[in-house]
């Protein structure tokens, strides 16, 4: 949690509070990064992008909102443009038809581990369930505090969020009876 | 409770958003309901699994790595308030320096960009001078090629060709002059649209002036319109001497001269035609004047020349435009007299000589030897009209009639014969 007192030297001037300020929020900002393009070297880029955007526009920061929305808005504005140039978007109503599609090649692949199958069944997800799931887990944000960040309507954060956790809880489960069978 | 429900609350139990009397109310239907019972434990690993997800860190510190960033944004700030302070405002931005150093070079580019044009201008008027002015074919190709030689760009030079053959084409009196002097317009706005509103405000006068002026001399009686036109020729007189002027590199420029000079004898003369118009000239002659002052950008061209070109046809132009309104003035005045009376009888022997002024009529005495010198002999004023007058033959009486109202008068002046001295009254 960044101190209301560090933003406003930030915002009055003062060079090192805004230094302080970018290294407090540094991991938090490259974390979304990295859960949303699901790639080191993008998630740095678009990290440092984040960063250099914080520091321009500090004074466009507005006490009214949460800092921490501010900065995840920034970054996941940032990430979502990179997604969008690099993957094809995948229609949000077509998904359930494409992990069906996909299983079959993908479960032979799978690591062991869990941890790796969450992060390559989130990798599937569209992208605005997959933000939501990576701001909702990795950032903690409430329904609130989403819809904030991404400009959604709160209902529609929950049915992101709904629908996100089920398709995963389906590719896991996809992934469980692959490592079983195979 | 429905299971679709029940799905939903679960969702809402994971993410802290289900009060305690939901919480248990769901807690009590998935107890009942194996099937959501499953799925309410996977729902929760899953959730578990995703919490747990490594907090993943960057291999190196963002914040330094982006520091020479920071600080190249920074110092671009300072720049850009420090232009702001010696500058006007600009739309911030950091590349606003470049776009300062983009702009000055773009002034440069317009400003020689107006140079050429005012040269092309100048060019154009000096070739629709030649043409206006019947100069010979040959004389206008010499123009032109003592322009290029001059170093008029390539660009100026075709704007030249243009209105040269325009004005050549149009140079009909019968056909209107208008047209060619929008075309030289639309010439000129190709490169620079107010050096050619310029021009083209320039060069409507300067065609009608040509074109009237040789209307005019087969003319005897002016119509009231008459002198708005008649003064166009002083600013073509101007321009003259500008395009004369404009090829001073060359060697015949001393006869060019001279022929300027004698043009600018001239131009009182027509001054004394033009009208209130005079103001009018002033502004294009000052036009005119412009566009060559510009013309000393143009290598190789006699420093003394432009200069006394600037200053003399200006100075010409003041005069003009002021001549011009006095000629005006006078003119009708010296008419009226004429036509009322400006009559004179002289004696036979010519020692004598009457005069009617207006209703003054006077004897003057001519003496020998001096034809230019008048003595006063004697003045009356008529009453009424002056209805004849004559010499004796003797040339010792002069008789007049004069009407009034009606009735007829006998006058008569009574000279001293002859004598060679002065004669004094």
């Amino acid at each position: 949690m960044v101190e209301p007192e560090l933003i406003r030297a930030a915002q009055s001037g003062d060079r090192d509070a805004l230094i302080t300020l970018l290294r407090e929020i540094e991991q938090h900002v490259y974390r979304t990064a990295y859960y949303i393009l699901n790639n080191e070297q993008d998630a740095l880029d678009a990290a440092q992008e984040a960063l250099i955007r914080i520091y321009t526009k500090i004074n466009s920061y507005e006490e009214k909102a949460q800092f921490k929305t501010w900065v995840q808005r920034i970054v996941t504005n940032i990430c979502i443009d990179k997604f969008r140039r690099t993957k094809p978007s995948v229609s949000i109503d077509e998904h359930d038809m494409v992990f069906q599609d996909n299983q079959d090649v993908e479960y032979e692949v799978m690591s062991t581990y869990v941890a790796q199958d969450i992060q390559d069944a989130i990798n599937k997800l569209p992208e605005h369930h997959r933000t939501v799931i990576v701001l909702r887990y990795l950032q903690d944000l409430s329904y609130n505090e989403i819809a904030d960040c991404l400009d959604l309507p709160l209902n529609t954060v929950k049915s992101y969020l709904f629908r996100a956790r089920q398709q995963l809880q389906n590719l896991l489960q996809e992934y469980q009876k692959g490592g079983v069978t195979g | 409770m429905k299971c679709e429900e029940v799905v939903e609350w679960m969702h809402r139990y994971l993410d802290h958003d289900l009060g305690e009397a939901e919480t248990a109310q769901m807690l009590q239907h998935v107890a009942k309901c194996p099937e959501c019972a499953e799925n309410f434990s996977l729902l929760r690993a899953l959730s578990r699994e995703l919490e747990e997800l490594p907090q993943v860190s960057p291999r190196f510190s963002l914040v330094d790595a982006i520091m020479p960033q920071l600080d190249a944004i920074d110092e671009a700030r300072k720049e850009q308030s420090s232009t702001i302070q010696e500058m006007n405002p600009v739309p911030a931005a950091f590349e606003n320096l470049q776009r300062s150093s983009e702009r000055k070079t773009k002034q440069k580019w317009l400003n020689s960009m107006a140079g050429r044009m005012s040269m092309g201008a100048a060019a154009a008027a000096v070739v629709l001078g030649f043409a206006i002015w019947g100069y010979q074919p040959d004389q206008i190709e010499n123009a032109d090629s003592m322009l290029m030689s001059s170093g008029t760009s390539q660009e100026s030079g075709n704007v030249d060709e243009n209105p040269l053959s325009k004005s050549i084409e149009n140079y009909d009196p019968a056909t209107s002059s208008q047209p060619s002097s929008n075309d030289v317009f639309v010439d000129e706005s190709n490169a620079s649209s107010t050096e050619g509103d310029n021009l083209g405000t320039e060069t409507i006068p300067e065609e009608n002036g040509g074109d009237e002026v040789q209307k005019n001399e087969v003319r005897t009686d002016p119509t009231p319109q008459q002198p708005a036109t008649e003064s166009t020729p002083a600013p073509n007189k101007g321009t003259q001497d500008h395009s004369s002027k404009t090829p001073t590199t060359d060697n015949q420029n001393n006869q060019v001269q001279n022929q300027d000079a004698e043009q600018r004898n001239q131009e009182p003369g027509d001054a004394t035609k033009s009208s209130a118009d005079g103001e009018e000239n002033g502004v294009t002659e000052t036009e005119n004047g412009d566009s060559f002052t510009s013309q000393t950008i143009v290598p190789n061209v006699n420093e003394d020349a432009p200069v006394e070109g600037n200053s003399a046809p200006d100075s010409a132009a003041g005069t003009d435009a002021s001549g011009g309104n006095k000629g005006f003035a006078a003119g009708p005045d010296q008419e009226m007299a004429t036509t009322s009376a400006p009559k004179e009888w002289k004696s036979p022997d010519g020692s004598y000589v009457v005069m009617l002024l207006g209703d003054q009529i006077s004897i003057y005495s001519k003496p020998v030897g001096e034809p230019d010198v008048l003595n006063l002999v004697e003045q009356r004023s008529i009453e009424g009209t002056l209805k004849s007058a004559s010499w004796s033959k003797d040339g010792t009486l002069f008789n007049y009639e004069t009407d009034k109202d009606g009735t007829t008068a006998k006058n008569s002046f009574n000279v001293p014969a002859v004598s060679g001295g002065a004669s004094a009254k």
